[in-house]
């Protein structure tokens, strides 16, 4: 039995129609990377999994509760609050931009929810929160404030605090977009070891490196539907669709203005990022 | 000018603390009943049910829209012919006019102070499956409040000031008594001042817990 399970589900916005009917599984300890142009859809999909978007069709199960599902004659039937409260316990959020609450430390941060959602008792969850902000890098980062962390601390408090509810599944939402370049590889870190561990990621990016090394699969969406999936390197080194391609080639030409860039981050993050480059040959010099 | 008579102020002295006192707690009542039903009228018109929308920005719409000596003179006259309301003294009417009116300032103020706050914080709380009353408690109204302090205080000022108005259904506040020993003296100058200089020494007081709160609700950086 599948993790997630999503199908036909379709969002709109007024008159605007961002998901046409999209269907995927996501099983237990799998990684999976969202690609594709913006406003393709993806994050839209992503939000409709923990319902921060309320989906307008289709039926989403995750860890066998139902958050929604169409009925025959067209309309939604959504689970009642509490239920989709109980379903979001499980389902940790990173987003990207941080969203911290900026008048906690980092280990109130981290605490808050555990605490509040799970009656876990303030020393057992301090002691937790510790335990997290050490594997992310910021043992030492426990009293500060948002304000006073860079990007990349933030997010990866931001992970810590998703953690801390022992999730059985994560969403990543374009987490490296808002820090700095040289700073997205202690993210990316993170989350690679997270991978490893077993966690079940679904991670929408625009880190072709993260979605060759890391991902079990790769959906790459447009115009609101998947046009493509498979094996990370299956999609990203052979694609079949003719928008795949483009969206590809697009992406990876970008990459000789990103090199300096990414040389200055080599030395951080080179056993996790396969560089664009090595992805293929297609691209060199056409 | 040889002929000013400032000893007036001494021997009238006692008399103007005690307007000064009635004054404070017009102000005071006013001032809580104005925020609690400012923040109930906030948190309405954020509602997702809508018949609690409409009555709130009523409300808004109908006392931003009268004269405070209006709605004072409806709670002194009307509020009081009410079946369960006939118990208001004068004074008691003075503070539910004045709270009524500066009831419609505060929801504005407080609506503004939770709608600065960033949506991600409503976002992240509820991907964590916090409950609205625990993040709108723990996590939205803490970052509002240094939003809303300023204009809030601002407002509270004004209303410390309109209180004289109340001198308009006969309570003996700070003004009132100062008109009443101004007609009995003929030293309407002396008095006045003395009475302009207590409201200024009480407005300038406010500004203590304003900046007590700002300090206390500014963003560690």
């Amino acid at each position: 039995m599948a993790l997630v399970n999503v199908s036909g589900l379709r969002k709109s916005f007024g008159k605007t129609d961002v998901l046409k009917g999209v269907d995927f599984q996501v099983e237990r300890g799998e990684v999976i990377s969202i690609i594709g142009p913006s406003g393709s859809g993806k994050t839209t999909m992503l939000r409709c999994v923990n319902l921060l978007e309320r989906p307008t069709g289709g039926r989403i199960e995750v860890d066998s509760r139902v958050l929604c599902e169409e009925q025959a004659n067209g309309s939604m039937t959504f689970a009642d609050k509490a239920a989709i409260r109980e379903a979001r316990e499980h389902i940790g959020m990173v987003f990207q931009r941080f969203n911290l609450f900026p008048h906690m430390t980092a280990v109130e941060n981290v605490i808050e929810a555990p605490i509040a959602v799970k009656n876990v008792p303030k020393p057992e969850a301090t002691a937790r929160a510790h335990e997290l902000l050490e594997a992310v890098g910021l043992g030492h980062k426990g009293d500060s404030y948002p304000m006073q962390l860079s990007g990349g601390q933030q997010q990866r408090v931001a992970i810590a605090r998703a953690l801390a509810m022992d999730p059985t599944l994560m969403l990543f939402d374009e987490v490296t977009s808002a820090v700095d370049p040289e700073l997205a590889g202690e993210i990316l870190l993170v989350m690679k070891r997270l991978a490893e561990q077993g966690m079940t990621m679904l991670v929408v990016t625009h880190e072709m490196g993260f979605a060759a090394e890391v991902a079990d699969r790769v959906l790459f969406i447009d115009h609101g539907r998947i046009v493509e999936q498979g094996p990370a390197a299956d999609v990203l080194q052979n694609p079949s669709h003719e928008r795949t391609k483009a969206f590809l080639h697009a992406v990876l030409d970008r990459a000789p203005m990103e090199a300096e860039v990414e040389e200055a981050a080599e030395g951080l993050v080179d056993d996790l990022l396969v560089r664009p480059e090595r992805i293929g040959g297609d691209d060199d010099g056409s | 000018m040889s002929d000013w008579d400032w000893p007036v102020v001494g021997r009238s002295w006692d008399l103007l603390m005690e307007g000064t006192k009635l004054t404070l707690q017009l102000f005071a009542v006013s001032l809580i009943l104005a925020t609690l039903l400012g923040l109930i009228l906030a948190l309405m018109r954020m509602s997702s049910i809508s018949p609690l929308r409409f009555i709130s920005a009523g409300y808004v719409w109908v006392f931003r829209g009268i004269p405070v000596f209006v709605t004072l003179l409806f709670a002194f006259f009307v509020a009081r012919d009410l079946p369960g309301l006939s118990w208001l003294t004068p004074i008691q009417a003075g503070m539910l006019g004045l709270g009524v009116d500066a009831a419609a300032y505060k929801a504005e103020i407080i609506r503004a102070g939770l709608l600065s706050v960033d949506p991600g914080q409503h976002e992240a709380s509820e991907a964590l499956g916090m409950t609205k009353r625990h993040y709108m408690r723990r996590i939205i109204v803490p970052q509002s409040i240094r939003v809303i302090v300023p204009t809030y205080m601002s407002n509270s000022i004004l209303l410390l000031k309109a209180t004289s108005v109340a001198v308009g259904i006969g309570l003996v506040e700070l003004t009132g008594i100062t008109r009443q020993l101004s007609n009995s003296t003929f030293r309407p100058v002396e008095l006045f001042t003395a009475a302009a200089v207590i409201y200024l020494v009480l407005t300038t007081l406010l500004v203590v817990p304003q900046e007590y709160l700002e300090r206390r609700f500014a963003l560690k950086t």
